[in-house]
């Protein structure tokens, strides 16, 4: 029974849908590609800007339309596997850089590295983000821009304790340890139950030299213990455990935290709260140690759906890519651009940036570590992580554990 | 009505009480349009999912759709994962509490609106809104409210007593949800129980008062007995319904802090969606559903039916 | 019927409202919020009341809701017609006739309950991209359906048997004038619980977001959740939208409610307890 009705629902739309091609193909001269963009933008800004890419596109090229699709964050990647499950792929999706891969594994996108060679921009992107979309030497998407974490530190705390912007681990701490003063902690971090947590421990497990595939070494023992030493001695509040990253910049506004581990996307709103702040690099284990932070940020990635509609989505991509209208774009979406001079010029225009810009020569992609099993890995790290933290088992211990689980990720095919 | 629908009512009363044993079209006349329903709509899910908990579909073979069969694996898998167990054990215990306090406060308040009183309807709506106002913003009070410097810590304070880090604590995360849950549900069993009691005849509780019956001896021997199917029922749902709560935790504490709050739902959710085993996924769920099962199992054998 | 002197009839009012007060105080925390602005919200003083009332972001997250408010009206109606339309004579029959397959339809019901919600959406989804029932009103009412109908079914089943039963058969056997009776005496009897099944077949559908999500991308066809759903962006939630639009899209619900709940309350004066 129920066979027959989707039988006959399908031979319906099948009847309309070729009815509504005769008539298409009919009654214009040419036909037009509808290049569907799925993304999950939706902050006032980032809205216009994409509303005014389309309408310049648009009228360049008359015989393509751009359809933009938004879907709340943590659905891109799930909605965008459903949609080709069914055949009714997107032409570009905008994914976020640690997917891309994962989402190349399965086989929908379209190996794009003809094309990008042809992008003027390619060859002058920062090794991080390139790294993030390639694999085997194919290209699988172009990266719209980046962002990375750095120390955002209230000059008035700071100055009321008579303390520096630290630039090590042991300078952090003990600004930390002389800013925390109830209500106020010294350091605000996220260590929650989702992506955010392993992103915000990221600078320090690789500026430490560790990497998220060999968890037991004595460098990542060391970062976690950071972590874990901040919560025990009351420097940063334990629901970091429950905060996302909008939490803790809700708490440096609001005046509860001295400094906060934080991305570029929050300048504006840490402008408009009145903090007096200032941004510097995350700090290093030692002196003159190079950061080594990761790399956020969305990238174009071609579906594949037909010649022509993958076409048309390449040259919308190269119409975003092209340098001024780029640089607007990462302006707007506070990106620092994955393009070097870009970012340079980004620098100069605004010294608050300096610090991002810099560390966008030594960022690291975060698939780097697992490539397609980055996602799993990444859960595995934060349960470590949050166990460490919440005081559930001590930081060599939970690292061990996860490091196991991890082991057995990567021997998975 | 119409010439046949009246024709229906008739052989309706016709078949009522007469010998069973005589095949009568007219009850499936009115089943049919609801069982139409169900074997189209919830028919085809419910297979669709069981299939898939016993292939391996995960973001590979999911798009391509050559999902190969592996039997038990992922039923295996996931019971041989101790967050399962974990996630099994706070089910159990999230449910049990919400119920109970869910169903009790329910039941007297349901009680209490028994009787007249001006502005009825108007609180009665009142009291609906921790159900009617959205997951996501319940959700994300209570998370304010339990946070270190939230309300419930200022309370705290202002009694003399230190703050708890209740969603940052293993032993305070689960019990802090679980108000939560009481809160969005306790509408659902009040105004259902309410309509429930609304049935109840007048004359029983004057024959009862004559008699001699206090208030509360009327409501023990009138009330909950007659009660008894409504009852059951929004126990029974509410069970399932609970079981099920998901955005509530998810926002709350996402299952942490490090798994230690972690529903079936949360945590099949987590194997579906952040790590894209969808085939572990359904598993989980169906594991749910046999959980589901045992916990009601005593409310079905005793279903009147 | 209503015993005692009229005095007492506030006194009942007083503490009721005493009891919604203490049960609602955390929705206070969402009206004190929603006229705050961020910087507020996460401050080190907790006050009672923002200094300045910013209304800014009610007229901001009206503007916003606005425009779908007809969406989610439309979606529930339908639902919450269309369910009881399926479900009360389905549950008349159960009860009363027994037919054969009908314990059977009644626990596949039971256990579709007990299934998550992803179980369900990601199959409709597949089979209505097919059907071209995505991004459509009516295959967002349909998926909504797939929650409300086994649930109403399960309900009216238990309020149906609650019916006396010497009473309804008095009421049918009279040949003439049953459809009469039915109406007049078995239906009124029943309809406290109609009407509440069909409040809440109205106000599910009123707050999902599940179905929502995977079967409507189409802007202009989103409903209230969905827009509410955006105050959760990327780079944190936006309270000074999610606040007042929660309140907002609890509105018409709780209107809804209280128009619905004079049914079942005016209609049926035999069930209070003295």
């Amino acid at each position: 029974m129920r066979q027959v009705r989707v039988a006959k629902f399908r031979r319906a739309s099948l009847a309309i849908a070729t009815l509504a091609l005769l008539t298409l193909g009919a009654s214009s001269g040419y036909t037009e590609t509808t290049v569907e963009v799925i993304h999950y933008f939706n902050v006032e800004g980032q809205v216009q800007a994409l509303a005014d890419i389309q309408k310049d596109f648009e009228k360049a090229n008359p015989d393509i339309k751009i359809k933009y699709t938004y879907v709340p964050f943590g659905e891109l990647v799930s909605r965008t596997l459903q949609m080709a499950a069914v055949h009714k792929a997107p032409a570009i999706a905008a994914i976020d850089n640690p997917d891309v891969l994962r989402v190349a594994k399965s086989n929908i996108l379209e190996d794009i590295s003809q094309e990008v060679n042809k992008l003027p921009i390619w060859s002058d992107i920062y090794p991080g983000p390139k790294k993030a979309v390639t694999a085997d030497g194919k290209a699988y998407g172009v990266p719209i821009g980046s962002n990375s974490l750095a120390l955002y530190y209230n000059k008035k705390m700071l100055s009321e304790a008579g303390v520096e912007p630290p630039k090590t681990w042991q300078q952090l701490s003990d600004v930390a340890t002389k800013t925390t003063k109830s209500p106020v902690y010294g350091i605000a971090f996220s260590a929650v139950n989702t992506e955010e947590s392993t992103w915000q421990w990221e600078p320090f497990l690789w500026s430490n030299g560790g990497s998220l595939v060999d968890l037991t070494s004595s460098n990542a023992v060391a970062a976690l213990q950071l972590w874990v030493d901040w919560v025990s001695k009351g420097l940063a509040s334990k629901d970091a455990l429950n905060w996302e990253q909008g939490d803790v910049a809700s708490q440096f506004t609001g005046g509860r935290a001295a400094t906060m581990v934080m991305g570029p996307w929050m300048l504006d709103a840490v402008k408009k709260s009145g903090v007096d702040f200032g941004i510097v690099p995350i700090p290093v284990p030692k002196e003159g140690a190079k950061p080594v932070v990761p790399l956020g940020g969305e990238c174009w990635c071609v579906l594949k759906t037909n010649s022509q509609v993958e076409a048309a989505a390449m040259k919308f991509i190269s119409f975003t890519e092209e340098p001024e209208r780029l640089r607007k774009l990462c302006d707007t979406f506070n990106y620092i651009s994955s393009v070097k001079n870009i970012a340079k010029q980004q620098g100069e225009s605004n010294p608050q940036l300096v610090p991002f810009v810099e560390q966008m020569d030594t960022a690291k992609a975060r698939s780097e570590d697992g490539g397609a099993k980055y996602p799993e890995i990444s859960l595995a790290t934060r349960t470590a992580i949050q166990r460490a933290v919440s005081g559930q088992a001590p930081a060599d211990q939970a690292l061990k554990e996860s490091a196991a689980k991890i082991n057995s990720i990567l021997s998975k095919n | 009505m119409s010439e046949s629908q009246m024709t229906n009512l008739v052989s309706f009363s016709e078949g009522y009480g007469s010998q069973r044993s005589r095949f009568n079209f007219s009850p499936y006349v009115f089943v049919l349009p609801c069982a139409l329903f169900a074997a189209a709509l919830l028919f085809y899910p419910v297979v669709s999912s069981l299939a898939l908990s016993f292939r391996q579909a995960t973001v590979d073979t999911f798009v391509s759709g050559d999902m190969p069969f592996n039997g038990l694996t992922q039923y295996q898998a996931a019971i041989g994962d101790p967050v399962f167990w974990r996630a099994v054990i706070n089910t159990v215990l999230f449910t049990v509490f919400s119920i109970v306090f869910q169903f009790t406060i329910g039941f007297l308040l349901a009680l209490l609106f028994q009787f007249e009183f001006p502005l009825k309807s108007f609180c009665l709506a009142l009291l609906l809104i921790p159900w009617v106002l959205p997951l996501l913003t319940s959700a994300n009070i209570f998370k304010g409210l339990f946070n270190e410097a939230g309300l419930i810590n200022q309370l705290l304070h202002l009694a003399g007593n230190r703050p708890i880090p209740w969603l940052a604590d293993r032993q305070f995360a689960l019990p802090a949800t679980i108000v939560a849950n009481i809160w969005v549900g306790f509408p659902f069993n009040f105004v259902l129980l309410y309509a429930g009691m609304r049935n109840i005849p007048v004359e029983l509780y004057e024959a009862a008062k004559l008699d001699g019956a206090d208030y509360w001896r009327r409501v023990f021997q009138i009330t909950l007995p007659i009660l008894k199917p409504v009852s059951v029922s929004v126990l029974m749902l509410g069970t399932v319904y609970t079981v099920k709560v998901f955005d509530l935790v998810w926002i709350m504490t996402g299952g942490g802090p490090a798994n230690s709050t972690h529903l079936l739902s949360t945590y099949a959710y987590q194997v579906g969606f952040s790590i894209l085993n969808f085939g572990e996924a359904a598993a989980i769920a169906t594991l749910m559903v046999l959980l589901l099962l045992i916990l009601n199992l005593f409310q079905l054998l005793m279903k009147p039916r | 019927m209503i015993s005692g002197l009229s005095s007492s009839r506030w006194h009942l009012t007083a503490i009721v409202l005493v009891v919604t007060a203490i049960l609602l105080s955390p929705f206070y925390w969402v009206l004190m919020g929603s006229f705050s602005t961020p910087a507020e919200l996460f401050g080190t003083h907790l006050t009672l009341w923002p200094k300045r009332l910013a209304v800014e972001n009610w007229s901001n997250a009206l503007s916003r809701l606005w425009p779908h408010v007809n969406n989610s009206l439309i979606v529930s109606t339908t639902v919450s017609l269309c369910t009881l339309v399926l479900t009360v004579p389905a549950a008349y029959a159960l009860v009363w006739l027994r037919p054969r397959g009908g314990k059977l339809l009644f626990n596949f019901l039971l256990i579709t309950q007990m299934l998550p919600a992803i179980v369900f959406v990601v199959p409709l989804f597949v089979v209505f991209s097919q059907a071209n029932l995505v991004n459509n009103l009516f295959g967002l009412a349909l998926g909504d359906m797939t929650f409300t109908v086994p649930f109403a079914l399960i309900m009216l089943c238990a309020y149906v048997k609650d019916l006396p039963y010497e009473l309804v058969e008095a009421a049918l056997v009279d040949g003439a004038t049953q459809f009469r009776s039915f109406v007049s005496i078995v239906l009124p009897l029943t309809l406290p619980g109609i009407i509440t099944v069909g409040i809440f077949s109205f106000l599910i559908p009123w707050a999902d977001l599940i179905y929502a999500l995977s079967l409507v991308t189409d802007e202009t066809l989103q409903p209230l959740t969905l827009q509410l759903y955006k105050a959760l962006g990327q780079y944190g939630i936006d309270w000074s939208f999610l606040l007042p639009g929660s309140v907002l899209t609890s509105i018409p619900a709780v209107l809804f409610v209280i128009l619905a709940s004079r049914f079942i309350l005016a209609g049926v004066t035999r069930g209070a307890i003295k």
